[in-house]
């Protein structure tokens, strides 16, 4: 019997040409989406190619002049600014110390259109104030990227409601539930089984749909298949999430219209509401300090320092006694020698500062990890972007490795200013390079699964206590 | 009726909790009444699809359902899609390669706090033969400040043009988001509300600007001041108070309602089309039914 019942449902959608619409409206949705997640990751590789040729053709300059400056050949370049010395290569000749997108970078725009993806670390030693923060225009940021993670978490619930909305209360206004009451059928198995076909096509019509839109975009399917497994199957649960909802809704609810604006309601809270809320409240309980303070800050503590720059470097060369040169005097001369001192002085007064505001943007981010549970929209998010490498988790953790890097840089080359030395051929070879290592953070997403899945059984479990309670009420409505 | 009468009961809500703060500052009557409007076109805009929808669908859920699709595209899908479009087309300089062109040309000019750069020599070898003296602690004034000075002014004009740029630049997204709104109702809403809110890029740009045409005129008058009373080579030179009281507070004049607006036109046209055209689909639809 629920087979005819399937068979009949199987074949009213398909003639109300339910699943053709739905089928065409998500892959141009997808093909769309992916499409301008794309974009930017292209943007996003041209910019650190752009910056790195710019690079090499500053380094193959320094080697000509270098070569010349070997030779004993006169070149046209102030002294100053010869490749020879150290400070030139530290300000002059900065690496490029790159973020490279992830395969699966396009499904979630995330943090990438905020934050920078290659800064080029000199010796200002004002890393800490080192604005991460990207170019752009503040309607973009506002209205945000159609980017396939706002196909799936935004607008493919509401193609569910459209799709589930009436999954109950249509038979009953139709006046077959009655008939239907009266045969020997499990009301609730029939209703889950017509909720599950839907899910069903769905399922059956996206996967295919996403695996088009990535591979139109050039992503490699084969190599990323864990990945794309992954983003599928939270995709999958998620849409899972919300026909349970429905069959709970209509359960619940009595005529299509209230059925529709509960889900839509529900869909306004879980969606818009909650994740804004907890973003909120994360941004209110521990706001970040001013970074305008910050640098405020920073050019008082380098003020004082200007003045007492000659005890400042002797107390550094104190502290430091393998910079210190046998003859004092050609030390008392250099003018970079203060200024490094002096520098050192300013970055170990600001380190309560820096760890002050990144302290605050921990605590950000163990609350938006704590409250996530609350919404399946904000797992799914959370998830897309480590799936993306897009999110703040990445980012951060791309800081601490340019504060890494810079300290190298520094490392490198304040001592051959120290020590009076001249760069070659050979020191401009063995500059620090920076390579981008993957964030190895902790995944969240078996939990994120988990709460999600954890949700469906729960929405699962209240249907069958509300069939429970109304049995012969459902039918007689 | 009833979203005219929540609209209304929200603004006279609205006005009463901003008049009755203490710290807020300029509360413009004009400008709120002027967004009452602006909303209540919009609502009024949805309120004729609702009706056009509702009349020529076969059943209430079938209208519901179009009216979900119509929704979903206009207000979600469409400002995502703007910004995309905007942005695929006219993008903004990464924040390095911005720094790096400003750098660029910074090194091209003169710099304030390098006496010794060929540009610097440049103006050295002008001022001397300008005032017909042979050095520099001759001149009536100390030439630090005036190198200064021009350095600063050097610098001030290398940001102006490349924040023009981004301003072009931006101009130039705005005509997608214009052309747009004529896809989506929520558009002109959006950039209406945030203009008259003094929310908008351009606000923040009117006050940015404004900043900055004080920061120069604050520079100039220290330059100045170090230029006309030290020597040249007496870097300890210190200003009285009176340098302090002479120079005028910082204050801002945000544009008027009739500026904005007069600005914002197009966005208030294609909403007052909407509205048009949606009433006028209501009347062709009320005939025939």
């Amino acid at each position: 019997m629920l087979f005819y019942h399937l068979k009949y449902e199987f074949i009213s959608l398909f003639r109300n040409r339910w699943i053709q619409t739905l089928s065409f409206l998500l892959l141009i949705m997808c093909l769309f989406a992916a499409y301008n997640g794309q974009q930017k990751v292209v943007k996003r590789v041209e910019d650190i190619q752009k910056a790195k040729a710019e690079v090499q053709k500053g380094d193959s300059l320094a080697r000509l002049v270098l070569d010349s400056l070997e030779a004993g050949h006169e070149v046209s370049i102030p002294e100053w600014r010869r490749p020879n010395l150290p400070t030139t290569i530290g300000f002059r000749h900065p690496r490029v110390a790159d973020m490279p997108p992830a395969p699966l970078a396009l499904i979630a725009v995330g943090q990438s259109d905020m934050f920078t993806h290659y800064v080029q670390p000199t010796l200002s030693g004002e890393d800490f104030t080192m604005n991460f923060s990207e170019l752009s225009s503040p309607v973009q940021l506002l209205f945000g990227s159609f980017d396939l993670a706002f196909v799936l978490i935004y607008l493919l619930p509401l193609v569910v409601i459209a799709f589930s909305y009436n999954l109950l209360s249509a038979e009953r206004e139709q006046g077959s539930l009655r008939l239907l009451a009266s045969q020997h059928v499990y009301l609730l198995a029939w209703l889950f089984q017509k909720a599950m076909l839907r899910f069903m096509i769905l399922t059956i019509v996206i996967i295919p749909v996403i695996v088009i839109a990535l591979g139109v975009q050039g992503v490699n399917l084969a190599d990323n298949l864990r990945a794309i497994g992954a983003f599928l199957g939270l995709s999958i649960v998620y849409a899972l999430f919300w026909f349970s909802l429905a069959l709970g809704v209509n359960l619940v609810g009595k005529s299509s219209s209230g059925n529709a604006i509960n889900l839509l309601a529900l869909w306004v809270f879980l969606v818009l509401l909650v994740p804004s809320a907890v973003n909120q409240l994360a941004n209110s309980l521990y706001p970040l300090p001013s970074r305008a303070q910050m640098i405020n800050n920073m050019r008082v503590l380098q003020a004082e320092a200007e003045k007492e720059q000659d005890k400042i470097l002797d107390n550094y060369l104190r502290n430091h006694p393998e910079l210190a040169q046998k003859d004092t005097s050609a030390q008392e001369e250099n003018w970079w020698f203060g200024y490094f001192a002096a520098q050192d002085l300013v970055r170990n007064k600001m380190r309560p500062i820096v760890a002050q505001y990144d302290g605050q943007l921990v605590q950000q981010q163990t609350w938006i990890n704590q409250w996530r549970f609350l919404s399946p929209a904000i797992l799914l998010q959370d998830s897309f972007q480590e799936l993306a490498q897009t999110s703040t988790r990445h980012y951060q953790s791309y800081r601490e490795q340019i504060m890494a890097f810079t300290e190298s840089w520094r490392g490198f080359l304040i001592p051959l200013v120290f020590k009076d030395q001249k760069v070659d051929q050979k020191i401009l070879a063995s500059l620090p390079r920076f390579g981008y290592q993957i964030a190895q953070l902790e995944s969240h997403y078996g939990w994120n699964l988990g709460a999600m899945t954890a949700y469906v059984l729960l929405l699962w479990g209240f249907s069958v206590l509300v069939y429970q309670q109304k049995k012969t009420g459902l039918a007689l409505g | 009726m009833p979203i005219f009468f929540i609209n209304t009961f929200l603004f006279a809500l609205a006005a009463f909790l901003i008049d009755s703060l203490q710290d807020f500052g300029k509360f413009s009557p004009g400008a709120l009444l002027m967004l009452y409007a602006v909303y209540l076109l919009y609502f009024a805009v949805f309120c004729n699809l609702t009706l056009i929808v509702s009349a020529l669908s076969k059943n209430s859920s079938i209208a519901l359902v179009i009216l979900l699709g119509i929704w979903m595209l206009s207000c979600l899908g469409a400002p995502k899609a703007a910004a995309n479009f905007a942005d695929a087309l006219y993008p903004y300089p990464s924040r390095q390669e911005f720094l790096a062109e400003v750098n660029k040309d910074k090194e091209k000019g003169l710099n304030g706090h390098n006496p010794w750069s060929k540009e610097a020599q440049q103006l050295e070898k002008e001022v001397l033969k300008k005032y017909k003296v042979d050095s520099l602690s001759q001149l009536p004034f100390n030439f630090d400040g005036y190198l200064m000075q021009k350095g600063e002014e050097h610098e001030a004009e290398i940001f102006f043009k490349h924040y023009a740029l981004l301003k072009a630049q931006y101009q130039n997204q705005s005509t997608i988001y214009r052309a747009l709104a004529w896809v989506s109702p929520f558009l002109p809403t959006r950039f209406l509300s945030m203009a008259i809110a003094h929310t908008d890029y351009q606000a923040h740009w009117n006050f940015a600007d404004a900043a900055e045409k004080y920061r120069v005129a604050l520079q100039k008058a220290l330059n100045d001041n170090f230029a006309e009373n030290s020597k040249y080579g007496d870097w300890e030179y210190q200003a009285d108070k009176s340098l302090w009281k002479s120079i005028p507070k910082f204050s801002y004049e945000p544009p008027s309602l009739g500026f904005i607006l007069q600005e914002n036109l197009s966005n208030l046209i294609v909403l007052l089309f909407w509205l048009g055209v949606s009433f006028a689909g209501l009347y062709f639809i009320s005939q025939k039914l």
